[in-house]
C-alpha cells in the first residue's frame, strides 16, 4: 500500500476528528512556530500535528469536551479516528490533548 | 497584531487584542485565534464576564464598574488560561496518550461556580505534584450577601469533586473553597 504523508494525512485526521461525538472544538496542535508561520503567510493549515518519520508516525490532536461529557472517553474515541484516518496502516503513536472543558451555553 | 510578550497561547496576540477582536464582533475571522484554545477560553472568559458586568451595572446602578476591576480579573483568567501542565487523563492499552491540561481544569472549575448561586469565583489554584497523585484544589469564592456560606462553599466543595472526577482516572484530593469576600446584587444597596 502506498504510503501517505502527513501532508495529506493531516487534513484527513482533522475531518475525522471533527466528526466524533462528543468533540466541541478542535483547535491547532501544530508547534508555534508552525503556526506563527501560518500566521505570516495568511494560510491556515491543518489541525492535528503530523510528525512523519518513517516506521515512527506520531500524531497528536487538540480538542474541546463538553463539561457534561467523559473527555476521557471522547479522547479514546477521537485517538481511535486518528488511527483509522491514514489508510497505509502505518504504526503511529497519538497523543489526545484535550484543552478546553466547556460549559454548555445556557 | 500587538508586539507585546504576553500573548496568549503562542498565538502572537494579547489580552487587549482579544478584548478588541470581541468588540468587533470577532471579525474578519482571524484564524490564528478561533483556532487556539487558549484564546478561545479567555474569549469565552470576556464573554461570561461581560455579561456578569452589565448585571451587576443593571441592578445596582449606582456606580460604574471600575475598569481596574475588570482587568484584574481577566489577568487572573489569561493566567490560568494558560495551558500549564499536561495532565494524564486515561491510558490505554494500545499506548495512546490522552492528557488534559490544567487550564481546561481551571476552566471547568470556574463553571462549576458559575452554576451556584450566589457564588463569584476569584482564584484558582491546582497541585498536582505527582502523575499518580490525587488533585488538589483551592479556590477563593465571593458570596452575595445573605446566602448561607457552609451551604455556598459545600456546594462548590462537591461540584469540583463531581466534575473533576467525571473525567477519566482524574481523582480528587482536598478541595479548599476560601470566602474572601462578600457581595451585593439584586439591587441591595451598599
Amino acid at each position: 500500500m502506498t504510503r501517505i504523508t502527513a501532508a495529506e494525512l493531516a487534513p484527513r485526521i482533522d475531518l475525522a476528528v471533527t466528526a466524533v461525538e462528543g468533540v466541541r472544538e478542535c483547535y491547532s496542535a501544530r508547534p508555534v512556530v508552525a503556526r506563527a508561520l501560518e500566521h505570516v503567510a495568511d494560510v491556515e493549515g491543518s489541525l492535528a500535528a503530523v510528525d512523519d518519520v518513517p516506521g515512527a508516525r506520531a500524531i497528536t490532536v487538540c480538542i474541546g469536551v463538553s463539561t457534561e461529557d467523559d473527555s476521557a472517553a471522547v479522547a479514546t474515541a477521537v485517538a481511535a479516528a486518528a488511527r483509522g484516518a491514514g489508510s497505509d496502516d502505518e504504526p503511529a503513536t497519538v497523543r489526545v490533548r484535550v484543552a478546553r472543558l466547556v460549559a454548555p451555553a445556557s | 497584531m500587538s508586539e507585546h510578550n504576553d500573548d496568549i497561547g503562542g498565538s502572537g496576540y494579547t489580552l487587549e487584542d482579544l478584548s478588541a477582536y470581541l468588540d468587533r464582533g470577532r471579525t474578519p475571522r482571524i484564524p490564528a485565534i478561533e483556532r487556539n484554545a487558549e484564546c478561545q477560553a479567555v474569549l469565552a472568559s470576556m464573554e461570561r464576564m461581560g455579561r456578569l458586568s452589565r448585571e451587576i451595572v443593571e441592578e445596582q446602578a449606582a456606580e460604574p464598574l471600575a475598569d481596574s476591576w475588570y482587568d484584574s480579573i481577566m489577568r487572573e483568567v489569561m493566567r490560568e488560561f494558560r495551558s500549564g501542565r499536561d495532565i494524564p487523563l486515561a491510558r490505554t492499552e494500545d499506548g495512546t496518550e490522552i492528557v488534559v491540561t490544567e487550564g481546561a481544569l481551571y476552566e471547568l472549575i470556574r463553571a462549576v461556580g458559575d452554576g451556584i448561586e450566589g457564588v463569584l469565583v476569584g482564584r484558582v489554584r491546582l497541585d498536582h505534584p505527582e502523575p499518580d497523585a490525587p488533585l488538589d484544589v483551592r479556590v477563593t469564592v465571593s458570596v452575595r450577601f445573605g446566602r448561607a456560606m457552609n451551604a455556598a462553599v459545600d456546594e462548590m466543595r462537591d461540584g469540583i469533586r463531581q466534575a473533576i472526577e467525571r473525567h477519566g482516572d482524574l481523582r480528587v484530593g482536598r478541595v479548599d473553597v476560601t470566602v474572601g469576600d462578600v457581595h451585593l446584587d439584586e439591587g441591595e444597596d451598599e
